[in-house]
C-alpha cells in the first residue's frame, strides 16, 4: 500500500535551508534585474557607413576640375587629371577597352585605369634580337619602333597595374616557334599573375601549349585571321579584336584604343547621355556648353564648341562642324538630310510615287509604209 | 390560149429568175455576215453554220452554173437530140429545133447530172486550189488572217489612211470589209508586202499590251501590298529604336546609378539608427510590460496551479523543471484572441515557482524579464550590446543588408558586408539590366520582320536585305532586283516591261522561216489551209454568185428580147431598180471605196502594175458589193434564208451536238470522195505522214531559227524532214542540188545488186546522181544521227508525244547552246484570235530544261 507523504511531514530544517537559498537568488535575481535598467537611448546617433559620391578610379579629384567633373557626370563622362576628357566607365564602350602602349610617358589614367580600360595592348616585334614594342598596321607589314623594351616595359608598368588588368599580345607573324616560346617564358617573368591572351594562328598557339581561352581563335573570311578588316578601324579604334561567334558574324571582343579613348567609344556606342534640344544663347563657357551639346560632339574641344555653339553650330567627334539644330531634325536622323544623296537614295527617302495604273502603251500600231513610196498627198 | 400560156410560161420564168436571184443576194449578204466574224468564231462556235452555208452557196451556184452551161450548151448540134421535122431544108439546126426528147428528157437530166457534179465539184476545185498554193501563199494568207483579227480588235491602223479606221468603227460599213479584207491582202503582193514588213511591230505591240495588261491587273495591287507592309513596319521599327534609346540611356546612366547608390546607402543609415531608436525605447518600457496582465485571473490562475504543483514536496527538481518549462512554454505562446502574441519569452530558468512574492509580483517580475528577452531575440542584439558597439557589430550589417535587400530589393550575396561597395554598385546595375533588351523583345514579337538591331536609319532600313526579301516574297514573279521602295510605279513598270521575254506567237507563225512549217506534215499544215480558205473563199462565192447571177440575166434577156420586148423592159426596170440603182449611188458616195483603194493602190504598190490594177478593181468590187449589202441586208427573205441555214453555236456543255446531216451533204459527202480519187489520178502530190514532233528553233533576238518535224520510234529519231525554207533564193536551189557523196558503202552495193539490170538505174549513175544526196537530204540524214545523241531531247520528245503535244519551241539563251524550252499543244487558229486580243498565254514553260541541240 502507497502511503502518500504530506507536506507537513517534512523536515523543519530542510525548510529553511530551502527557503534561506531561495530567498537569496531572488535577491541577486532582483538586483540584476531590477538594479541594472539601463537606457540604452542615445541622442547622438551616427551613421553605420560613411557615403561618400564616388568617382571612377581615373576621373580627377582635384578641386579645380570639380566643377566641369559634376557637369560631366551628367553625360556619362569625367575629365582625368590631365584634363582629358573620357567616359565613365569603360564597360559603357560596348567592348572591352584595351590601352595600346605606343609611347612613353603612359597616359595619366594609367595607374588608376580599372574603371576604363579591362587590359593592355601589346604589339611586339624582335629588333636586334630583343622583343621591343612596336606600331604596326593591321597586317604586321611593316613596324616602327617605339624604343620600349620589355624591361623598360615591366618597370614603367609594374606599379601600374592593377590585379584585374589582362594583357593582349601580338608578336609578328611568321617566325620560328623558339622566338615565341622565349617572349613568352619573359613575359611570364615580368607579369607572373596577370592574365595574358596572345593572337597566334592556331598550331603556333597549340605548340606553345596554349589553352583555347587564351588566344584569339581564327575567324573566317576576315583578311587578318584574328583582327577585323582594315576598313572597320579608325583612328580613334586601332584595333578591333574579334572572335567566331556561333551565328557565324564574328563578335568583338576588345577595342585597342590609345589617345582617343572618348572618340573610340563615341563611335561604337551612345556612351553620352542625350539631351533635348535647348533653345541657344548668345554666350558659352567651356563649362556650360557641356549640358547642351549634341551626344556625338567632341567634348575634348570644349572651347571651341563654347566658340561655334551660339553660332548655332557644334565640333563632331569626327572633326566635321555641323549644324547644332539640324542634329535634332528628323531627316537628319534618318540619313536622309546628306548632301550627296544620288537619286535612288532621295526616292528612298520619301513615300513611292502611285502612278503606275495608267496604261501608257498605245493598244494601237500604226503600220507605217515605206517612206520611198509616200507621195505627198 | 397559146398566147396566155406562153405569158404564164414567161411569168413563171420571170418569177422563178427572181426568186434566185434573191436567193444569191441573200447568199451574198449571208457570206459577208459570216466571213465578218474573227477567225476563232468561223472555225469554231460558227463553223457548222459555215458549213451549211458553204453547201447553200455551191448548191445555189452550182445550179445556175448548170443551168447557164446547160443553156450555153449546143445541143442542137447532137443529131440525136433534134427532131428532123423541125429542122427545114438547108437550115441548120437551131436551139429550138429540139425534140421533144432533148427539151423534156436529155437537157433537165444533164442539167441535174451537171448540178450534181458541180456541188461537190466546186468543193473540190477550191481544196485543189488550196492545195496547190505555195507555202509563201500560205503564210501570206496567215498574215493577211493575222492584220484581219487585228483590223477586227482596231489594234492596228494604217498611217495616212483614217478611212480604214473610220470604216471599222461604223458598225454599218465594218463587216464587209472585214470580211472580204484578207482578200486583199492575199491577192495583193504590196499590201502583203506593208504587213509583212510592219507585223513584227504589231505582234510586239500586242504582247506588250498584254504584259502591261498583266502588269497593272497583278503587280500594282501587289506592290501596293508591299508598300503598306513596309510603311508599317518601318513605323513599328523607328517607333521600338526610339523606346529602345530611351531604355538603353536609362540602362548605361552611370550617374543616376551613382546618385541611386549614395541615396540608398543614407536611407540605409537612418534606417539602422532607427532600429535602435527603436529597440532602446521598447527597451526602456520592459520593465512595465503588460503589467496589468499580471492581474489576470487566467494567467494567475494557471500560474497558481503550476506553482501548487511544482511546489509539492513529492516534486522534486526534475519535476519542478519540467513545470517550470510548461510555464514557459504556456507564457511564450500566450496569444490574444485577435492572435497578437503575447510578446515575451521565457525559458525555463526565468520561470520563479516559489511563494516568495505575490503571484502578481511574480508574474510581473516574469513579463519583464520575458519582454527583454524577447526583444534581444527580435532584435538580435544583445542586452549588454551599447550603441557604439552596435555600429560596428555584424548585426548591424545584418540589419543593413536585410533592409537593402528587402526594401529596396537589392540582390546582395548572404554575407555582404557594406565595405563591399562593388556588389552594392553591381546589385543596382543589375535593376536595370536588361531594360533595352526588353524594350527590343516587345518590338520582336510585334513584327514581322524582326530586325535583329535597332539604330538602322531611313537608308538602311530601305535597303536591308530583310526587305529585299520581303519584296521577293509579296512580287513573286513580278520581281527585280531593282525594284526599292522607292522606284515609282511607272518606272518600274517599264523596267519589268523591258526584262521580260518577247516569245511571240504571232511573231513566230508570220517570220520567213515559218513558211517550211506549212508544208505537209508541218505543224502548221492545217493552220495555213484554213487561213487560205478564209482569204480565197468569200470573194470567190461572192464573185461567182454576182457571175451567175449576170449570166442567167443575159440569158433571160436573150430569151425575151426578140419574143416579148414589153416583158424585157420589165425585167430591166426591175434589173436597173433592183441592182443598178443601189449600185450607183454606193459608187457615188464621198466615202466610197475605190477612192480610197485607189489612193491605197498607188502607195502600196507602185513597182507592180498588175497589184496597182487589182487593188483599184477590188475597190469598185467592194462599192458594188456593199450596195446591195446595205439595201438589201434586211430583207425578209434573207432573213428567212439565215433562220434556216444558221444554227445556233453549240452550247457550253451540250453533248448532243450530232447534226444530222440532210441528204444534200450525204451525196455531198458520198460523191466528194469519188471526185478526188479521179482527180488524184491526174496531179501528183506525195501524201506526207504527220509528224511525231515539230521542233522550233528561236534564235537568241527570238526570231525564228529552223523548223525540224521529226519522226520518232520509241526512244529514237528515226526521221528528220527539214523543209527548205529557202526555196526559192539561190541558197535552196543550191541546197536542193546533189552534191554530196552518201558515204554508205553497202547500201550502194545493195542497190546496184538490185538494180543491175535497171537502165534507168545505169542512166542516173551516169549523170552522177546515185551515191550523192543534197545538201537537205545530207542535213536530214545527220540530223538524225545528231539528235539521236542527244538523250534529254529524245527523252522530252518521248515525253510529249505521251501527252499529246507535239510542238516543241526551243529558245537559245547563250552562245552555248543552252535552250529554254516552251511546248504548244497544237498550232490553230483559235492562237490568233487569242493572240491579238492579249490573252494568249499557252507557251508552257518547262522547268530545269536540259535539252540542247
Amino acid at each position: 500500500m502507497v502511503v502518500l507523504q504530506k507536506n507537513n511531514d517534512r523536515d523543519v530544517s530542510m525548510y529553511f535551508a530551502q527557503c534561506k537559498k531561495t530567498v537569496f537568488t531572488f535577491a541577486l535575481y532582483l538586483l540584476f534585474v531590477q538594479g541594472c535598467a539601463v537606457d540604452k537611448r542615445t541622442e547622438d546617433y551616427k551613421p553605420i557607413v560613411n557615403v561618400t559620391a564616388m568617382l571612377p578610379s581615373h576621373a580627377s579629384e582635384l578641386p579645380d576640375k570639380q566643377p566641369l567633373q559634376n557637369q560631366l557626370l551628367k553625360r556619362n563622362l569625367v575629365v582625368d587629371d590631365s584634363g582629358e576628357v573620357l567616359p565613365i566607365n569603360g564597360r559603357a564602350c560596348d567592348t572591352d577597352l584595351y590601352y595600346r602602349i605606343s609611347q612613353l610617358p603612359l597616359a595619366t589614367a594609367i595607374g588608376r585605369h580599372r574603371d576604363l580600360y579591362t587590359g593592355f595592348y601589346l604589339e611586339l616585334a624582335p629588333v636586334t634580337d630583343t622583343w621591343q614594342v612596336v606600331l604596326t598596321d593591321n597586317q604586321f607589314a611593316e613596324y616602327q619602333t617605339t624604343g620600349i623594351s620589355l624591361s623598360t616595359l615591366t618597370v614603367t608598368l609594374g606599379s601600374q597595374l592593377s590585379s584585374a588588368d589582362k594583357f593582349i599580345i601580338r608578336p609578328q607573324p611568321d617566325l620560328p616557334l623558339a622566338r615565341y616560346q622565349a617572349l613568352k617564358a619573359s613575359l611570364e617573368r615580368s607579369f607572373p599573375e596577370y592574365r595574358k591572351q596572345w593572337i597566334l594562328t592556331h598550331s603556333q598557339a597549340r605548340k606553345l601549349g596554349l589553352n583555347p581561352g587564351d588566344y584569339y581563335a581564327t575567324v573566317r573570311g576576315a583578311a587578318s585571321p584574328y583582327l577585323a578588316e582594315t576598313l572597320m578601324t579608325t583612328k580613334a579604334r586601332h584595333r578591333l579584336v574579334v572572335k567566331s561567334s556561333p551565328s557565324g558574324t564574328p563578335a568583338t571582343v576588345a577595342t585597342v584604343v590609345d589617345s582617343q579613348t572618348l572618340a573610340a567609344c563615341q563611335e561604337a556606342s551612345s556612351v553620352v547621355k542625350k539631351v533635348d534640344k535647348q533653345p541657344l544663347k548668345a554666350q558659352y563657357s567651356p563649362l556650360s556648353v557641356v549640358a547642351v551639346l549634341p551626344a556625338n560632339a567632341d567634348f575634348n574641344q570644349l572651347e571651341r564648341q563654347a566658340t561655334l555653339l551660339p553660332k548655332n553650330q557644334y565640333l563632331t567627334f569626327d572633326g566635321d562642324i555641323m549644324a547644332y539644330d539640324e542634329y535634332f531634325a528628323e531627316p537628319q536622323q534618318q540619313g536622309c538630310a546628306k548632301q550627296n544623296l544620288t537619286i535612288k537614295e532621295q526616292q528612298l527617302c520619301k513615300q513611292r510615287i502611285q502612278d503606275g495604273n495608267k496604261k501608257h502603251l498605245r493598244r494601237k500600231v500604226i503600220m507605217s509604209i515605206p517612206t520611198t513610196n509616200k507621195d505627198s498627198k | 390560149m397559146k398566147a396566155a400560156f406562153s405569158h404564164v410560161k414567161i411569168l413563171v420564168l420571170l418569177g422563178l429568175f427572181a426568186l434566185y436571184v434573191c436567193l444569191e443576194l441573200a447568199l451574198n449578204v449571208l457570206l459577208i455576215d459570216m466571213y465578218a466574224n474573227s477567225f476563232e468564231l468561223v472555225l469554231g462556235d460558227y463553223k457548222l453554220s459555215a458549213e451549211r452555208l458553204e453547201l447553200f452557196g455551191r448548191t445555189l451556184s452550182g445550179f445556175g452554173l448548170a443551168l447557164s452551161c446547160v443553156a450555153f450548151f449546143p445541143f442542137h448540134t447532137i443529131p440525136a437530140l433534134t427532131s428532123a421535122k423541125l429542122i427545114k431544108e438547108g437550115e441548120a439546126p437551131q436551139p429550138h429545133h429540139l425534140n421533144p426528147l432533148a427539151k423534156w428528157c436529155v437537157r433537165p437530166l444533164s442539167l441535174l447530172l451537171l448540178w450534181l457534179i458541180f456541188v461537190p465539184g466546186l468543193r473540190l476545185a477550191v481544196d485543189i486550189k488550196v492545195d496547190q498554193t505555195t507555202n509563201e501563199q500560205k503564210l501570206s494568207a496567215v498574215r493577211a488572217v493575222v492584220y484581219k483579227e487585228a483590223y477586227l480588235a482596231q489594234a492596228v491602223s494604217i498611217e495616212n489612211f483614217p478611212e480604214f479606221d473610220e470604216i471599222v468603227s461604223d458598225p454599218k460599213r465594218r463587216d464587209l470589209m472585214v470580211a472580204l479584207i484578207p482578200s486583199l491582202a492575199f491577192f495583193s503582193n504590196g499590201f502583203d508586202q506593208l504587213i509583212a514588213n510592219n507585223l513584227s511591230d504589231v505582234a510586239n505591240n500586242f504582247m506588250l499590251n498584254r504584259q502591261e495588261d498583266d502588269f497593272i491587273q497583278n503587280a500594282i495591287p501587289l506592290t501596293r501590298e508591299f508598300d503598306a507592309t513596309y510603311e508599317t513596319e518601318w513605323q513599328r521599327y523607328q517607333t521600338a529604336t526610339a523606346a529602345y534609346e530611351v531604355a538603353y540611356q536609362k540602362e548605361n546612366d552611370h550617374y543616376a546609378r551613382e546618385q541611386e547608390r549614395v541615396a540608398v546607402l543614407k536611407e540605409g543609415n537612418d534606417f539602422v539608427n532607427r532600429v535602435w531608436q527603436r529597440y532602446a525605447e521598447e527597451l526602456n518600457k520592459a520593465s512595465s510590460y503588460r503589467e496589468e496582465y499580471a492581474a489576470n485571473e487566467t494567467i494567475r490562475g494557471q500560474f497558481r496551479s503550476v506553482r501548487d504543483k511544482a511546489m509539492k514536496s513529492s516534486c522534486r527538481s526534475a519535476c519542478e523543471k519540467s513545470y517550470r518549462e510548461a510555464f514557459a512554454q504556456y507564457l511564450n505562446e500566450l496569444k490574444f484572441e485577435d492572435g497578437e502574441g503575447f510578446g515575451i519569452y521565457l525559458t525555463e530558468e526565468d520561470v520563479i515557482l516559489n511563494k516568495i512574492f505575490k503571484s502578481k509580483t511574480t508574474l510581473e517580475m516574469m513579463f519583464s524579464r520575458g519582454r527583454k528577452n524577447y526583444l534581444a531575440r527580435s532584435y538580435g542584439i544583445p542586452e549588454e550590446m551599447l550603441y557604439e558597439e552596435y555600429l560596428t557589430s555584424g548585426i548591424a550589417q545584418d540589419h543593413l543588408r536585410q533592409y537593402l535587400v528587402d526594401t529596396k530589393e537589392l540582390a546582395l550575396p548572404d554575407n555582404w558586408q557594406v565595405d563591399d561597395m562593388q556588389a552594392l554598385i553591381d546589385a543596382i546595375a543589375s535593376k536595370y539590366e536588361g531594360l533595352a533588351a526588353r524594350e527590343w523583345q516587345r518590338y520582336l514579337e510585334s513584327s514581322e520582320l524582326d530586325f535583329a538591331e535597332p539604330g538602322l536609319t531611313r537608308l538602311q532600313f530601305a535597303t536591308h536585305p530583310k526587305i529585299t526579301q520581303l519584296a521577293q516574297q509579296k512580287l513573286g514573279r513580278y520581281y527585280l532586283a531593282s525594284f526599292t521602295p522607292g522606284i515609282s510605279e511607272s518606272r518600274y513598270k517599264t523596267l519589268w516591261l523591258d526584262s521580260q521575254d518577247n516569245l511571240s506567237f504571232i511573231r513566230m507563225i508570220t517570220s520567213t522561216a515559218a513558211t517550211t512549217a506549212f508544208s505537209s506534215g508541218g505543224s502548221m499544215f492545217e493552220l495555213g489551209r484554213d487561213a487560205v480558205k478564209l482569204a480565197v473563199i468569200p470573194p470567190l462565192s461572192i464573185f461567182a454568185s454576182l457571175v451567175a447571177v449576170i449570166m442567167l440575166f443575159i440569158k433571160i434577156s436573150r430569151y425575151l428580147a426578140f419574143k416579148k420586148p414589153g416583158y424585157m423592159l420589165l425585167v430591166l426596170v426591175a434589173a436597173i431598180g433592183g441592182l443598178g440603182i443601189p449600185t450607183y449611188n454606193a459608187l457615188m458616195q464621198d466615202n466610197a471605196y475605190h477612192e480610197m483603194t485607189t489612193r491605197f493602190a498607188r502607195q502600196v504598190s507602185q513597182e507592180n502594175q498588175h497589184d496597182q490594177a487589182f487593188t483599184t478593181l477590188f475597190g469598185y468590187f467592194l462599192d458594188i458589193e456593199s450596195g446591195l449589202y446595205e439595201r438589201y441586208q434586211n430583207l425578209k427573205l434573207v432573213r428567212q434564208v439565215r433562220n434556216q441555214i444558221f444554227i445556233a453555236p453549240p452550247e457550253q456543255n451540250s453533248e448532243d451536238v450530232t447534226h444530222t446531216p440532210g441528204p444534200l451533204r450525204h451525196l455531198d459527202n458520198r460523191l466528194y470522195p469519188l471526185l478526188a480519187w479521179v482527180a488524184s489520178l491526174q496531179l501528183d502530190q506525195d501524201v506526207v505522214k504527220p509528224f511525231d514532233a515539230n521542233i522550233t528553233v528561236l534564235k537568241q533576238d527570238l526570231n525564228v531559227g529552223a523548223y525540224l518535224g521529226l519522226y520518232l520510234n520509241k526512244n529514237t529519231v528515226t526521221g528528220v524532214e527539214m523543209p527548205n525554207f529557202m526555196n526559192d533564193t539561190d541558197l535552196g536551189l543550191l541546197a536542193e542540188q546533189k552534191y554530196f557523196y552518201q558515204p554508205e558503202w553497202h547500201k550502194m552495193a545493195y542497190e546496184f545488186v538490185n538494180n543491175a539490170d535497171d537502165h534507168e538505174y545505169w542512166l542516173s549513175l551516169a549523170q552522177g546522181e546515185l551515191g550523192k544526196e543534197s545538201l537537205i537530204d545530207n542535213l536530214e540524214r545527220r540530223m538524225s544521227v545528231y539528235l539521236n545523241q542527244k538523250p534529254h531531247l529524245v527523252e522530252l520528245l518521248n515525253q510529249l508525244k505521251g501527252q499529246g503535244v507535239s510542238n516543241l519551241i526551243l529558245v537559245k539563251l547563250n552562245e552555248q547552246s543552252h535552250y529554254r524550252c516552251f511546248v504548244l499543244p497544237a498550232i490553230d487558229a483559235n492562237m490568233i484570235y487569242q493572240s491579238v486580243r492579249s490573252s494568249f498565254t499557252d507557251f508552257q514553260e518547262l522547268a530545269d530544261c536540259k535539252v540542247s541541240i
